[in-house]
């Protein structure tokens, strides 16, 4: 299989990309650890970041404002490809800013996402060699 | 339980230390090495800098 065509299936399906590779307990453990810091950080009530904020002036139109910070937190959340849609979907994630574990929550949303993107390459990487050293 | 911040961050360091030894290593002795190195390291370096900073 190509090398960007396993990094795309990685990145919609955590530890796929292994798997096809015969990388069965890497795939386990990539799979599993990103859906538990997901369920953790929706526990937790995290948000997944949006790239702007929404404010509405004294006419009562709703502005968006982009931020270069939220974008970033915004392509972290990205890294979780088909979770980060499923998620959405299904209406979690959104947050509760009066939680105690909020910040945490959400620092496990994104960080998800980031490691995410890491097995993707990995995986990317393991396809360019042809899926040496199998564990 | 997680309204505890230290479990929060442990489980988080764990979490995160396996993963990341996962990715970077295929033998199992190098990946429990570095699973229990990183875990030390990310644990340890939270809870000293969360020390400093509470000096500040």
């Amino acid at each position: 299989m190509r090398p960007y065509l396993i990094f795309l299936l990685s990145w919609l399906i955590p530890g796929s990309g292994h798997f096809i590779h015969k990388k069965y307990t890497k795939a386990l453990v990539f799979f599993s650890g990103i859906l538990l810091l997901v369920i953790l950080g929706i526990i937790m009530e995290g948000k997944f970041f949006l790239p702007y904020t929404e404010t509405s002036n004294n006419y009562g139109v709703v502005q968006r404002q982009f931020h270069p910070l939220l974008i970033l937190g915004f392509l972290g959340d990205l890294g979780l490809g088909l979770f980060n849609v499923i998620v959405n979907l299904l209406g979690f994630a959104k947050g509760n800013i009066e939680s105690v574990t909020y910040h945490y929550g959400t620092t496990y949303l994104v960080s998800a996402g980031l490691l995410n993107y890491l097995v993707a390459l990995n995986a990317f990487d393991l396809a360019r060699k042809g899926g040496r050293n199998n564990v | 339980m997680f309204k505890s911040h230290l479990i929060s961050m442990l489980v988080f360091s764990g979490i995160v230390s396996t993963i990341i030894a996962f990715i970077r290593h295929d033998d199992k002795a190098k990946i429990k090495k570095e699973g229990i190195k990183l875990f030390l390291y990310m644990s340890i370096g939270i809870i000293a800098g969360s020390w400093i900073i509470n000096f500040l």
